[in-house]
């Protein structure tokens, strides 16, 4: 956990310091704005929906103790996707705290499409986890058919929202972390509270529902608290995928799958990911911006398989 | 300058070509006629086709502007230009091409081009639809396509107007004489808002044109022809002019942009991105209208 606290911090400097501008002591007023207004806050961004998705994938992973659950199993993405669509094919000219259109009607998305797979998922009682996850399919395609039929239908638009689909935080600023600030520091709290519940789960449902645990209130909080996690991630990113399933994994081989440490943990190891992730993203190909979550993608996919075929059972 | 002395090239190779195959139309009828398209396919016609389908929005502003208007018996969903397109029945969408729809208008020649891709060309051709591909990527492919469907329908002399006319823009935009030979920089800024900024870069019209005004593209020369670029390498290049199709005003309200010398010297100039976009003779008033804007930058 230090190491990875120290990690970030030397990430971020790193990070401060990387850029088209060249920063000289004493800095001019540009540098200063640079430093300050561009990068400090895309720092800020990238580590905060770092760790949001990562702690989402450690809630869906527990919840459904199923290792490939990550972040946009509940169709969250999908639906975030189809706020953004619209919000950019209706030219929508909302703005509230500083915030445009898409950003708002994703995040509403996000919501909508995680509070139809909840209200699905309820159908059932003990086996609500399947019936969601099969639910969070089902919605997930739907809102993507959606999707590419808007798409289908203005292909002038559609490199706006295939871009922003592919992730990434060329425009992040102030206002986008001070949007998601609020939600993300309640929903870390909630999810630090679930350790000891998700550490019971680890044994089985019925273990669990003997040791006293309310299974579905307990199951409906988690996915309440993970659907705001991903909101706000997507709705100030696009979604990026990867981080919110290898860094829980990533980390559990290390500090094991004690759910007190694993949380805290896993936040600082997205955040850290992301954030070397999103710099290498504004800087390999300087000035053309490579979209994050292509990137996560790309790098995650094969360190993930070698994690995965190095020790295949701490992966359990 | 690479690009500008390509394009007289061409453009001289062009002028000698057409005063040949001009002689030759005069002299004898030019059909049956065998035409190599901007594919590099050949097509074959025994007389100018009655019956035309255009692919694209530039494929029907170039056909009306040729005065085939009555030919065309289909245009694709995106055709809105000129206003009598209105009338015009409809195929669908430039890709991919309803090819069912557009045989069924019996067309004896569909003009498409690099928007509807290479195979539906191929299949239409297959299916025994007499196709010529346009690719105009540039100015001067621009102008051998218009020269191609002047030949193929017999209206050369529209045609050669139009690419005289064409050729006449492009060349009010060359600076009057040789400056201290440093070239202003210049963002093309379009997008709805600065949250959404694109550029366009190598292989558009709009870089080609600044580029023959002897202005600097910043977002030139970096791989793509519409691309996303990096705010914070806007401000380390500080242009010091700004085309955009956003209203001005955005740019001295946002706090980074209105840093930019382009913006504190009043150098931010509203264009419309459109007409630049769509490969047709409209292009020519874009271009004057670019040139009338290099005189108030001058002042």
């Amino acid at each position: 956990m230090v190491g990875l606290s120290l990690g970030l911090v030397v990430a971020a400097v790193v990070a401060l310091c990387l850029g088209p501008v060249q920063l000289k002591v004493p800095l001019d007023p540009l540098q200063r704005k640079v430093l300050l207004d561009l990068r400090l806050p895309r720092v800020i961004l990238a580590v905060m929906v770092g760790a949001a998705l990562a702690v989402t994938g450690v809630l869906f992973q527990g919840l459904f103790r199923n290792p490939l659950a990550d972040p946009y199993v509940l169709g969250t993405s999908s639906g975030a996707a189809l706020g953004a669509t619209i919000a950019v094919l209706s030219n929508a000219s909302l703005h509230l705290g500083g915030l445009s259109a898409r950003p708002l009607c994703a995040f509403a998305g996000a919501i909508l499409a995680t509070a139809l797979v909840y209200g699905l998922g309820r159908m059932g009682n003990r086996s609500a986890p399947t019936i969601m996850l099969l639910a969070g399919i089902a919605v997930s395609a739907f809102f993507s058919a959606l999707t590419s039929l808007l798409l289908y239908f203005r292909q002038e638009e559609m490199a706006k929202i295939v871009f922003w689909m592919m992730g990434g935080f060329s425009y992040a600023r102030w206002a986008e972390v001070k949007m998601i600030l609020p939600y993300l520091l309640v929903a870390f709290l909630l999810s630090r509270s679930f350790a000891r519940q998700l550490n019971l789960l680890l044994l089985g449902e019925d273990k669990a529902h003997q040791l006293g645990l309310e299974v579905a209130v307990f199951q409906r909080r988690v996915v309440f608290t993970a659907s705001i996690l991903v909101a706000a991630a997507v709705s100030v990113s696009g979604s990026i995928g990867f981080i919110g399933m290898v860094a829980p994994h990533l980390v559990r081989l290390f500090i094991g799958p004690d759910h007190r440490y694993l949380i805290p943990a896993s936040a600082l190891a997205g955040g850290l990911l992301l954030l070397v992730a999103d710099s290498l993203a504004r800087t390999v190909l300087s000035p053309v911006e490579l979209p994050v979550g292509v990137l996560t993608s790309l790098i995650g996919g094969p360190f993930f398989l070698y994690l995965l075929k190095k020790s295949r059972r701490a992966l359990h | 300058m690479l690009s500008r002395s390509r394009i007289r090239i061409r453009s001289g190779q062009l002028s000698g070509m057409l005063v040949l195959l001009l002689a030759l139309a005069v002299t004898t009828s030019a059909y049956p006629l065998q035409l190599t398209d901007q594919f590099g396919r050949t097509l074959s016609l025994n007389k100018p086709p009655e019956r035309i389908i255009s692919g694209s929005p530039g494929n029907t502003e170039i056909l009306f502007a040729l005065g085939l208007a009555d030919r065309i018996v289909g245009v694709t969903d995106w055709c809105d230009y000129p206003s009598a397109v209105e009338n015009k029945p409809r195929i669908g969408n430039i890709a991919p091409l309803n090819l069912e729809r557009v045989i069924s208008l019996r067309p004896d020649l569909v003009l498409a081009c690099n928007l509807n891709g290479k195979d539906p060309v191929e299949n239409l051709s297959t299916l025994g639809i007499p196709t010529f591909a346009l690719n105009p990527v540039s100015f001067a492919a621009l102008a051998e396509a218009i020269q191609l469907v002047g030949q193929l329908t017999a209206t050369e002399t529209a045609a050669q107007q139009l690419v005289t006319e064409l050729e006449a823009a492009l060349a009010a935009l060359a600076p009057e004489e040789k400056s201290s030979g440093r070239k202003p920089k210049v963002l093309i800024a379009i997008g709805s808002d600065l949250s959404d900024l694109w550029t366009a870069g190598t292989g558009t019209f709009l870089d080609e044109a600044v580029t023959l005004l002897g202005w600097e593209n910043i977002g030139g020369g970096l791989g793509f022809s519409w691309g996303q670029i990096n705010l914070e390498y806007i401000l380390a290049e500080n242009p010091e002019l700004i085309l955009t199709e956003m209203n001005p005003a955005i740019f001295e309200q946002d706090p980074f942009f209105r840093e930019l010398t382009a913006v504190r010297g009043n150098q931010v100039f509203q264009i419309n991105v459109d007409t630049f976009s769509r490969p047709g003779p409209r292009l020519i008033e874009a271009l004057a209208d670019l040139a009338l804007l290099r005189e108030q930058v001058q002042k």
